[in-house]
């Protein structure tokens, strides 16, 4: 049988990046003396631009740095080829990026196991917000110029699983069809309502899961790091002028609203203070009941940083300068890596092991492992990677829009104007770093592992 | 082996001219320097002038906090070669291994009567960051054994033209390649690097320095192989290095996050294991030094 010449890797060392690959035929398991006419180029992070090498013996040397000799498929015989360097070299891109989803980032220390019964388990069922879309309708109604981020994340991620369908071995399917909706274009006439709410949803959704921890131990591991995911979320939203929206989402989602005073009731059962919650929330309208309970989230997350009266009282020229919190911060993506989100948004596989997952974990896993994003679980995935993604680019929307840090916007639209601005720069940057091409399935399945291996 | 590299050495620094002549005179004491960087000779007898040859393994960010952690407790065989490293496998497992690898560490093997799973190989450096293609923060060993195997290349290069003929590879002539490339640390490491930098540079009546001669003994693929018997750990590290090119893209990738425009996820999470990488080394009281490739540290 004629062997067809291809690009194919020589060896690769998928979690950092390094690969060196060839145009030639499948001849790894060859015992023939190497052809002295054979391109080969080396790939590597962090840019992944091919550069050309002068001999195959120094990327087949390689196997003795650790790095693996080929890339296979399932069946161990026929290695994978690659119509273009284009093509390879993403994949290469997108197999080191996969490889992030299981990190620890060495800034989410473990947190001790927790006793049965007592935390979230991480369990689906225990921890889904329900996803009542009410809101969404009312908002459409109310709204029928603008544009949900998310749901043009789940339109490109749909675009791109056919395109995986379509793509063969020898063929991948650039994917540059399938994303033309996470342009900036897209959301030159959009609201900025969606976007808003999309984002408080997050917020909130991160929230629950780090107040529904039990209080571990004083000066204790578990505790710092629980303490530290706290703050650092608590940092985030402020950072992202997110406290109006939260307030306002609370008022438009009544099923979001229920878990969150479920979550929060569960808190002060515990402490053994129910009673004075239900009396904070007692009083009539909805629009106090949501003002309060953003502000008993606030004071969950950083819990010294707030006095007693803030919870009680409208303003909040009064409070002590939150600054120390709120400083530019010297490292966005570390910080990331800090806020640490439910456990199965991540498959059990792909997320690191003995610590929990984190949103910078979930940036990497949803911008690689694209196809992977389980169909129940992509409104929380994506409002996630879209947070995290706005988090990463606020820099570039500039200063707050005559906002306290943890004060509300003075209306509807400067909220969704903030938030706009926010994911007009956030989505083209995801954008960016999803798939350039779309494999066969089994191609795509080699990119995710790289999340499993050498954990 | 020793007599094989003097002939040699002897050949290369006649053929530059004529007995007595100026180039030839300036050939020889070209060849003193180069054993005077081999050795470590300082100015002053007995003493050591920094730098000097010595036995480094390039290892990348994203490995290092392991090396880090799986080098406490006695008899810790923290760096791993292909036989001993864990299983980092994407894809399918290959049924049929690489023929051509399996030749190659036979053949060294024979020759350097180690046994194949005790070998992992290294490279010479003077002050620069070793073989970037394999890791961009280079880990230089303490001490090289005397009887330390070197090669004065890749091993791998006898699979191919011109050590290998096109076609089959032959066992035989592959053990003979690998003993007309080889010697050991002490009594040939001289010899080779004065053989490598007569046939890289060209020879004039002017004086090598230890920058010319460090940028011959590993330049960009270019590099002396030393087959190492057994592993080491990170107490066997006398420093590390890495190079300047991977220091700036690390800075301007921290910039970028900084004020913009965003460095894409992989910059990023290249930047953060970096980082990560540096703090598990600081832990060992590894020091990470930054310097040119392939030239001078500075």
């Amino acid at each position: 049988m004629t062997r067809a010449a291809a690009w194919y890797i020589d060896t690769i060392e998928a979690r950092s990046g390094y690969a060196f690959a060839s145009y030639r035929i499948a001849d790894l398991s060859d015992s023939t003396a190497l052809a002295d006419n054979c391109q080969t180029v080396f790939i590597e992070a962090p840019h992944f631009v091919p550069e050309r090498v002068g001999s195959r013996t120094l990327s087949l040397g390689a196997a003795r740095a650790g790095f693996q000799t080929g890339l296979y498929l399932d069946d161990g015989e026929s290695e994978v080829p690659f119509p273009t360097l284009d093509a390879l070299t993403d994949f290469v891109r997108r197999a080191y990026g996969s490889g992030g989803s299981s990190d620890d980032g060495g800034a989410t220390p473990p947190i001790s196991p927790r006793p049965e019964g007592d935390a979230p388990s991480g369990n689906r069922d225990q921890h889904t917000i329900p996803e009542g879309d009410a809101w969404k309708r009312e908002l459409s109604r109310a709204e029928s110029g603008d544009v949900d981020p998310v749901d043009t994340l789940r339109t490109a991620h749909g675009a791109f699983v056919s395109l995986t369908r379509k793509a063969t071995l020898a063929a991948p399917v650039h994917t540059e069809s399938a994303f033309h909706a996470l342009q900036q274009s897209h959301f030159c006439q959009a609201e900025g309502s969606f976007a808003a709410h999309r984002l408080a949803r997050a917020a909130l959704r991160l929230s629950i899961h780090v107040i529904s921890f039990p209080t571990p131990p004083e000066f204790s591991e578990s505790g710092r790091v629980l303490d530290g995911s706290r703050r650092q979320l608590f940092a985030c939203i402020s950072r992202l002028h997110l406290w109006g929206s939260i307030r306002l989402h609370l008022l438009a989602d009544a099923s979001m609203l229920k878990q969150v005073v479920a979550t929060v009731s569960d808190v002060y059962d515990r402490r053994g203070e129910l009673d004075w919650l239900t009396r904070y929330l007692e009083p009539g309208s909805s629009s106090v009941v949501t003002d309060r309970l953003t502000r008993l989230l606030q004071a969950l997350l950083v819990p010294r940083a707030f006095p007693d009266w803030y919870l009680y009282e409208d303003i909040f020229w009064d409070l002590p300068r939150l600054d120390h919190f709120m400083a530019e911060p010297s490292n966005r993506f570390a910080d990331l890596g800090r806020v640490i989100i439910p456990e199965y948004l991540i498959p059990q596989d792909y997320r690191p092991e003995r610590v929990y997952p984190s949103l910078r974990n979930i940036l990497s896993f949803g911008c690689n492992a694209f196809s992977q994003v389980a169909p129940q679980d992509q409104d929380a995935v994506f409002e996630m990677m879209l947070f995290a993604a706005c988090y990463l680019n606020s820099h570039a929307v500039g200063g707050p829009h005559a906002i306290d840090w943890y004060g509300y916007p003075s209306s509807h639209q400067q909220a969704s104007f903030n938030a706009l601005e926010l994911v007009k720069a956030a989505l083209p940057w995801i954008r960016s770093n999803l798939p350039g091409y779309a494999f066969v399935q089994e191609v795509e399945n080699s990119i995710a592992q790289t999340a499993t291996v050498g954990r | 082996m020793a007599a094989k590299w003097k002939e040699q050495r002897t050949r290369e620094l006649q053929n530059v001219g004529k007995r007595k002549s100026e180039r030839r005179a300036m050939a020889f004491a070209n060849g003193q320097t180069i054993d005077g960087i081999v050795k470590n000779n300082g100015p002053d007898p007995g003493s050591k002038a920094g730098g000097g040859a010595r036995v480094v393994f390039n290892m990348s960010n994203e490995t290092i906090p392991k090396f880090c952690a799986d080098s406490t407790g006695p008899g810790a065989k923290a760096y791993l070669n292909t036989y001993t490293v864990a299983v980092r496998q994407i894809g399918g497992k290959p049924k049929n291994v690489s023929k051509r690898r399996q030749m190659v560490d036979e053949a060294v093997s024979k020759v350097t009567k180690m046994r194949k799973e005790d070998m992992y190989f290294g490279a010479v450096e003077i002050s620069g960051s070793g073989v970037r293609f394999y890791g961009d923060y280079c880990l230089v060993l303490k001490r090289a054994r005397e009887d330390e195997y070197v090669l004065d290349r890749n091993s791998f290069d006898i699979a191919r033209p011109p050590l290998a003929p096109n076609g089959e590879l032959d066992a035989k002539r592959m053990e003979r390649a690998v003993d007309s490339i080889s010697g050991m640390w002490k009594a040939d490491l001289g010899h080779i690097l004065v053989v490598k930098t007569f046939q890289s540079v060209p020879v004039s009546s002017r004086r090598l320095t230890l920058g010319q001669v460090s940028t011959v003994v590993l330049n960009d693929e270019d590099y002396v192989e030393v087959v190492r018997n057994g592993s080491f750990e990170a107490s066997d590290v006398d420093e590390v290095r890495t190079s300047a090119t991977e220091s700036a893209r690390q800075a301007a990738i921290g910039d970028r996050a900084s004020h913009g425009p965003t460095p894409t996820l992989a910059e990023l999470q290249w930047r953060e294991r970096r980082l990560k990488a540096e703090i598990a080394l600081q832990k060992m009281n590894l020091q990470v030094r930054v310097v040119t490739a392939p030239g001078r540290i500075r």
